[in-house]
C-alpha cells in the first residue's frame, strides 16, 4: 500500500451488492455457496466464508424492491475451491439445482486466466466465479511477482 | 428438486476476489495506487489486481475499454479509514483532486448508525465508499 498515497486506508474492508428477495438469496448463499450469513438488519445481510476458513472478502447485501442495473459477468464474486474435481461437481450441481435456486445462468468449466472454474448468475444477476486456483499462482503470489506488463 | 442435507455444495476456501471494469488500465491504477492507496499490479496484458497491504481479499480489475458498464451506488467497495476524522479530510482531498483523477461524482459525508463516509464515482464509473466504521460485524465476525 502506498504511503505516498493521499488517502492512507486502513484496509479494504467490504464489497456491496443487492437482492430483490433476501430471503430467497440467504437459501442460496447459505445451502448452495456454503457461505455465513449474518443478518445486521431488517434488509442487509454479511456474508463470509465461514469458520475455520474465515477470511478473506466480506460481502454486504442489501435489500432493493427491483434490481435497476442487473450486473454482468466481469462483476463477479470468485470462491476458490479445493481441486478441479470440485468445480466440476459443483457445476453439475448448479445445473442439478437451477430451479431451486432460481439460478439464471450456468456456464460450463474452463481453463482461463491461469485458473479452471465457471461463472453461475443468480436469481438477483449476481456473478460468482468457482474456481481451481494453482497453488503456484494465488492473488498473493501475483501480487508479489510485481507488475508483469509495462503502463 | 429439494436438497434436505445441510452439507453445502459449494466446499468453498477463499472468498478470494470481487471483480470491476475498467476502460484503461493505466489512468485507473494511478487513481488506485496514488489516491486511494492501494497495491496494484498488473499481473495479465488486460487487467490488474487491487489489494490492501492485509491482503486479506483482491479486486480483480478487467480492461474493458469503452464497453464499461457503469456500477449504480448499490454495487460499491468500502475503504476502511483509521479514524472519525479522516473522512473529512478524505473528502476535501476528493474534491481537490477531482479533476486530476478525473473523478465523476463526489456524495457529501453522511453519518450512519455506526459510522461516518462519503460516495465517489471513479472515472470507469465504479463506485467507492470512503469511511469510518466503528468495530463492527464485519471486523468481528458473526
Amino acid at each position: 500500500m502506498s504511503q505516498r498515497s493521499i488517502l492512507r486506508p486502513r484496509t479494504l474492508h467490504h464489497g456491496t451488492m443487492v437482492s430483490a428477495d433476501l430471503a430467497a438469496a440467504r437459501v442460496f448463499y447459505e445451502e448452495f455457496l456454503g457461505l455465513a450469513c449474518t443478518a445486521i438488519a431488517s434488509d442487509q445481510l454479511i456474508l463470509r466464508l465461514p469458520e475455520p476458513t474465515a477470511g478473506g472478502c466480506v460481502i454486504e447485501v442489501h435489500h432493493v424492491g427491483s434490481i435497476d442495473r442487473p450486473q454482468n459477468l466481469l462483476n463477479h464474486w470468485g470462491i476458490d475451491v479445493p481441486s478441479r474435481s470440485d468445480v466440476d461437481r459443483i457445476c453439475a450441481a448448479a445445473g442439478q439445482h437451477k430451479e431451486r435456486y432460481g439460478l439464471r445462468r450456468v456456464m460450463t468449466p474452463r481453463m482461463q486466466h491461469g485458473v479452471y472454474g465457471f461463472y453461475l448468475q443468480d436469481r438477483d444477476s449476481n456473478w460468482w466465479e468457482i474456481e481451481y486456483t494453482d497453488p503456484a499462482r494465488t492473488h498473493v503470489s501475483l501480487i508479489e511477482a510485481g507488475d508483469q506488463y509495462p503502463d | 428438486m429439494s436438497r434436505p442435507e445441510h452439507v453445502p455444495i459449494v466446499n468453498g476456501i477463499h472468498l478470494s476476489h470481487g471483480t470491476l471494469e475498467l476502460r484503461a488500465l493505466a489512468r485507473s491504477k494511478r487513481f488506485y495506487k496514488e489516491f486511494l492507496g492501494l497495491t496494484c499490479v498488473r499481473h495479465h496484458e488486460q487487467a490488474q489486481i487491487l489489494a490492501s497491504s492485509d491482503q486479506r481479499w483482491f479486486i480483480a480489475c478487467v480492461q474493458a475499454g469503452n464497453g464499461v458498464h457503469p456500477q449504480g451506488r448499490e454495487n460499491r467497495w468500502f475503504i476502511a479509514l483509521h479514524a472519525w476524522k479522516d473522512v473529512d479530510t478524505a473528502h476535501d482531498a476528493a474534491i481537490q483532486h477531482q479533476a486530476e483523477f478525473d473523478i465523476q461524482r463526489i456524495d457529501p459525508v453522511t453519518d450512519t448508525g455506526h459510522g461516518r463516509s462519503f460516495c465517489l464515482q471513479d472515472c470507469d464509473g465504479n463506485w467507492w465508499e470512503i469511511g469510518y466504521r466503528a468495530s463492527d460485524v464485519i471486523d468481528t465476525g458473526p
